[in-house]
Parts: C-alpha cells; sequence; structure tokens
C-alpha cells in the first residue's frame, strides 16, 4: 500500500506555462503604481498607509470631538453670562422698587 | 601562479529577495511541482490545482522578505498551500463524495481504467480534508508525523491517528473495489 500511494501521489508537473503566468502576475503586481490615495506622495508601503490613515482618522475624530466640547463650553458661558445678566437686571428693579 | 577569482553566485532565494525576477523564476519553477501536486492531490481537479498554486506564488512574492532560507521557504510553502487548500473548500463548499460512495466510483473506474494510481489518487480525493492532506504530506512529500503536525498545526499523535485511519479507509475501499 505504501508503494502504490507513494506511486499514485508522486509530484506531477502544472500545466504548460505555469511559470510564465506567475512571473507575468508577479510582474503586474510590481508595475501597479504604489501610490493610490492622498497618503501616497508620501511614498509608504501599503501597511503603513493603512495605519496612517487610521492614525488620522482617530486624531480627525477626537479632534472634532474637542471641537465640540469648546463650543458647547463656550455656549453654556454665553448662556450664563446671559443668564447672570438678567439676574442682575432683575435684582437692580428689585432694588429700584423697594426703594 | 594565477589567481583566479571564483565568484559564487548566491542562492536564487538571496537573489530573488534583493529584486532579481529571474531568480524569483528559479525559484518557481524549483518548487511549482510540490505546490501544484499538493493542491492537484487534494483536489483532483489540475485547473484549480493551477490557480491555487498560483496564488500562493503571487503570495510568495509579497512575502519574500520573511522567508530567511530555502529550508524556510519550503516549509512556508507547504504550510500556505495546505492551509489554502482547506480554505478554499471552506470558501467554496465542495460536493463532498461520502466514502461510502466511493466504492461506486471505483467500481465504475475499473471498468474504464485499470490503473491503480488514478483509483487511488479519486479514494483520496473523497477522504476528509484533514486526512487527504496528511495522505499528500506523508505520500507525496515523504514526510513524517513530526513534520506533517508541523504544516498542518496538529499534534503529532493526532496526526499518526488521522494517517491511521485514512490508510484503514483507503484499503477497506480498495479492497471493496476489487471485491
Amino acid at each position: 500500500m505504501d508503494n502504490e500511494l507513494k506511486a499514485a501521489l508522486r509530484r506531477k508537473e502544472p500545466p504548460a506555462g505555469f511559470t510564465e503566468r506567475v512571473l507575468a502576475s508577479c510582474r503586474a503586481e510590481r508595475d501597479i503604481p504604489r501610490g493610490r490615495g492622498f497618503l501616497a506622495p508620501l511614498g509608504m508601503t501599503r501597511g503603513w498607509r493603512a495605519v496612517a490613515a487610521a492614525a488620522l482618522l482617530v486624531i480627525g475624530l477626537g479632534g472634532g470631538e474637542a471641537v465640540r466640547i469648546a463650543r458647547a463650553k463656550q455656549q453654556m458661558l454665553t448662556a450664563l453670562h446671559i443668564t447672570g445678566a438678567k439676574l442682575r437686571d432683575a435684582r437692580n428693579h428689585v432694588n429700584d422698587i423697594s426703594r | 601562479m594565477t589567481a583566479m577569482a571564483v565568484i559564487e553566485r548566491p542562492d536564487p532565494l538571496q537573489r530573488a529577495r534583493a529584486g532579481d525576477h529571474d531568480a524569483f523564476g528559479e525559484l518557481v519553477a524549483a518548487h511549482q511541482a510540490m505546490v501544484f501536486s499538493i493542491a492537484f492531490h487534494f483536489f483532483n481537479d489540475r485547473d484549480r490545482a493551477a490557480d491555487v498554486a498560483q496564488d500562493i506564488f503571487l503570495q510568495l512574492y509579497r512575502h519574500l522578505g520573511g522567508i530567511d532560507s530555502p529550508t524556510h521557504l519550503v516549509h512556508w510553502l507547504r504550510q500556505v498551500t495546505t492551509r489554502r487548500c482547506i480554505d478554499e473548500t471552506r470558501r467554496v463548499r465542495l460536493r463532498a463524495v461520502p466514502l461510502d460512495d466511493v466504492t461506486e466510483l471505483a467500481a465504475a473506474d475499473r471498468m474504464r481504467d485499470p490503473l491503480l494510481g488514478r483509483k487511488l489518487r479519486k479514494l483520496v480525493t473523497a477522504l476528509p480534508e484533514m486526512q487527504r492532506l496528511v495522505v499528500t504530506l506523508r505520500y507525496q512529500e515523504e514526510l513524517g508525523p513530526i513534520e506533517i503536525s508541523r504544516i498542518v498545526g496538529l499534534r503529532v499523535n493526532t496526526v499518526k491517528s488521522q494517517l491511521h485511519r485514512a490508510l484503514l479507509a483507503l484499503r477497506r475501499k480498495l479492497e471493496e473495489s476489487h471485491g
């Protein structure tokens, strides 16, 4: 059985032209311009471009969040300022009446 | 006395890693029969095996920097080929032929084709995936259980039992087809 299996499963050559097809596909892969997308001019490899894009996305999202927080804080301060002014006006009015 | 400078040419792997396309062609030519045959004995389909082998060499081309020796290259190719074969069957589930039905195939084969080799290959193709790979690595590549276990990622004892079961099934089916 061992010898029969060895004979049955011996290595076989792939179809003719196989090596050439492989080399052509590798050449095509090599000749594809590396740079695609807005990070291409940096000349980074595909992997590093993905990392950089992810980092920019995170920074972008984080930055956006910070801007939103700053804007909300400003709105809150404005609201407090207006409320304080109204309270001051009301207190002055009450003081005027009571005099 | 004339001093003769013998300039040794680096091996194809080193040259291919340095960007020599012809050297990569030498690597493909040297290992294509191994890669193609593992896939062929798994799928029993020459076109499919050639497609899989072509993809694997393209993957090798991208991964050349990670290959540090000719031994590593052979191990890498065997490992990637076996994984790819399993992934392929999971991606596009093949019409599995239950082993019990193989008697019919083998009997029909006996009428058409008296060659034992072809019959055995057909029986091997009908084995469960892992048994098929273990048998192929054992008999095509003539590897021992320890090396097979490193390639397929199973324990050595599991490899031995898979091989044992596969051989029992093959022997039984072969006897039935002759009986």
